[in-house]
């Protein structure tokens, strides 16, 4: 079996998606299936150590990690991690800006999906900048693919196009899979990513000043889950939100006098 | 035809040998070929090589056979040679019609750039390639202050994507990427990878230099097939020149995905190291054909005492597919900036410990960069890549990245 290679990705695709059942071969490795044809075994990613935890005894680590974009859950097991890798988990704290390639894993009655973590090491903002422009490029290559496919409704014209086989069927499966996909979001996340302002677009980051004022009634701060429910109310999703705070954050526009609480400086 | 027409001729004849020989002469000649309805041409032809002696004859003019020709050309290229105790000089002459092989005797000090004038040679074809040749009649003398503008060989260009077995006259550009040099015979044979935007390709040079990194414009060489792959032969009848611009090998990098289904035998990728293999650090290799042993026992040579070496099996990963890559003691060299005696000397110190893995995880892992690799394909789904270059992304290549997407949208 050849090695799975490691996807580009970010992390609101990689949660935009569904678990692929096994077949029940040997060997059989995990997949998870997103909305743009995305059939992932292993990821790359780049972004912040957030929080970690020890369990079962420290013999695992649950980690949050944030690629600016979204959240994912990783973990590390004493027993099945590179023994490096575990030890790197142990000793760095967080906030720190890491590399890791990692394996699906599905676990738990509620098929919760996570990392297991096989390599890491700590990064620096032009590896963060190279993976997100391969993300990126991924990505925007996908949409395009997804487009096609759902104007023609059939393989063989993109085949015959050079278009990748193995994408192919997959985009099509995710079709098959989800239904309609809206892929106006995911154009929005790659304007927005790239920095690119739309004529007509709304000035997300204004009305997320505002919000977090309004809820800041008692002088303490707005709490972030409010803000991200009336942030929904102006058609701002949870993961631009997310990216807007951060951005405000580091702007020094925004601070958090509590975890979890929002205050306008 | 008529009196005027051979007027035309002669006069032709007449200056073409300086003048040394009279109109009457040439005349009666002319004539007496015409008798028996031999063509104009054909009896300019018979006049030019009875008194070839008589004068400097342009390459363009050379057929197969003459003899008793004088020849002034530039030395392009030169090669000593030795046989039965006998030197002698293989190499190319061109002058402004044309470029021809010669063999020259090795009692003259000539050399590349020089301008020689041939004295009494003689013409004979080899392996189908006229060449002049010099025998005990014949001389050879150096001119200074001569230069000559040279007419290239009938070569043909292409890109290095679009060689194929067979094809002869070539010229390419490009950049030498791997080079490994060998002696047979007291002979350097030069082989390699020569490679430049849309491909790479196996080279063999008999006698011809060329360096690793350098960039060459190599005229007049020919692909044959050669263990199963297209080598790109450079002979004494090529001609190779170091150029000063700019090939940028990696300016049409490929998927290892597409590379694995184009059955590609070189191709320059871009990605990361997601695994350093445990068995990376000190191998045993032959000493005579360099296999990496598994005990003392070579399966060509038999028992050998092995030589040390070091190699790094990584995983390279450029988000198509995962694959491994082997990295030899001079790609190692290159990647963490020390020798291979300094790598063999940290190993060495601490035996048992995975030093050269953890030094490359601590420095290359997950850190992107371009390189040039020897692709083998294992089966349908797998490739193993050997690398010969490695360079490392900086922001520039990020800034094209970036305005490549920003085109795209």
């Amino acid at each position: 079996m050849p090695r799975e290679p490691a996807w580009r990705v970010f992390s609101f695709e990689f949660n935009d998606s569904i678990i692929l059942e096994k077949k029940g071969e040997e060997k059989e490795a995990q997949y998870i299936l997103t909305k743009l044809g995305a059939k992932i075994n292993r990821v790359f990613m780049v972004g912040i150590l957030e929080d970690k935890r020890s369990v079962a005894n420290d013999s695992m680590i649950i980690i949050d990690f944030n690629d600016r974009f979204g959240n994912v859950k990783l973990m590390v097991d004493k027993n099945y991690t590179p023994s490096k890798v575990f030890k790197f988990f142990s000793t760095h704290e967080p906030p720190e800006l890491i590399s890791f390639v990692g394996k699906v894993r599905i676990w738990g009655e509620n098929n919760n999906v996570e990392l297991r973590v096989e390599s890491v090491s700590s990064s620096n903002e032009f590896i963060y900048r190279y993976w997100k422009l391969k993300s990126l490029e991924s990505l925007i290559y996908r949409i395009k693919l997804m487009e096609l496919s759902i104007q023609r409704s059939e393989k063989e014209s993109l085949l015959k196009e050079g278009y990748p086989k193995n994408l192919v069927d997959n985009i099509f499966l995710s079709i098959e899979k989800f239904g309609n996909i809206d892929l106006n979001g995911y154009k929005n996340q790659v304007y927005e990513i790239l920095e690119i302002k739309k004529e007509e677009g709304i000035d997300k980051e204004k009305i997320i000043l505002e919000i977090i004022e309004k809820l800041d009634t008692s002088g303490k701060g707005a709490k972030y889950e409010d803000v991200v429910k009336e942030a929904e109310k102006y058609g701002i999703s949870a993961q631009e939100v997310d990216k807007i705070l951060n951005d405000l954050l580091e702007k020094g526009v925004l601070y958090e006098p509590n975890i979890n609480y929002l205050k306008i400086l | 035809m008529d009196d005027k027409e051979i007027e035309k001729y002669i006069d032709e004849i007449y200056n073409l040998l300086g003048g040394n020989v009279s109109r009457e002469e040439i005349k009666k000649i002319f004539d007496s070929w015409l008798k028996f309805q031999y063509s104009p041409k054909t009896i300019k032809e018979k006049i030019l090589q009875k008194y070839a002696s008589m004068r400097i004859m342009k390459i363009s003019e050379i057929k197969d056979e003459m003899s008793s020709i004088n020849v002034i050309g530039k030395i392009l290229s030169l090669k000593e040679n030795e046989k039965d105790g006998k030197k002698f000089y293989l190499g190319l002459l061109g002058d402004e019609t044309g470029v021809i092989p010669f063999l020259l005797p090795g009692n003259y000090k000539i050399n590349v750039g020089d301008v020689i004038k041939i004295k009494n040679g003689y013409v004979k074809s080899f392996k189908d390639v006229l060449r002049i040749y010099v025998g005990k009649s014949g001389s050879i003398e150096k001119l200074s202050n001569v230069d000559i503008k040279i007419a290239r060989p009938q070569s043909t260009f292409y890109t290095i994507d679009k060689l194929k077995v067979g094809m002869k006259n070539v010229e390419i550009k490009g950049r030498v990427i791997n080079l490994k040099i060998s002696t047979v015979k007291s002979k350097n044979i030069y082989r390699g990878v020569i490679a430049d935007s849309t491909g790479g390709i196996h080279f063999t040079s008999f006698g011809l230099e060329l360096k690793e990194n350098n960039n060459y414009k190599i005229t007049n060489a020919f692909v044959r097939e050669y263990k199963g792959r297209q080598d790109l032969i450079i002979n004494e009848n090529s001609i190779v020149e170091q150029i000063k611009e700019d090939i940028d090998i990696f300016i049409k990098k490929v998927s290892m995905e597409e590379a694995l289904e184009r059955n590609l035998p070189y191709a320059p990728f871009e990605g990361i190291l997601v695994d350093v293999m445990d068995s990376t650090g000190i191998i045993a290799r032959c000493p005579k054909c360099g296999i990496i042993l598994k005990g003392r026992e070579c399966p060509t040579h038999g028992e050998v005492e092995p030589i040390n070496d070091i190699i790094a099996k990584v995983v390279f990963d450029d988000g198509s597919l995962a694959s491994l890559m082997m990295i030899e003691s001079v790609g190692l060299e290159k990647l963490l900036s020390k020798t291979k005696d300094e790598i063999m000397k940290d190993i060495l110190k601490t035996p048992g410990l995975p030093v050269l893995k953890d030094e490359i995880e601590d420095k290359i892992l997950m850190k992107p960069f371009e390189t040039y690799c020897k692709i083998v394909k294992k089966d349908s789904n797998r490739i193993v890549l050997y690398p010969y270059i490695f360079k490392f992304l900086v922001e520039k290549d990020l800034d094209d990245m970036e305005n490549s997407l920003r085109g795209e949208l």
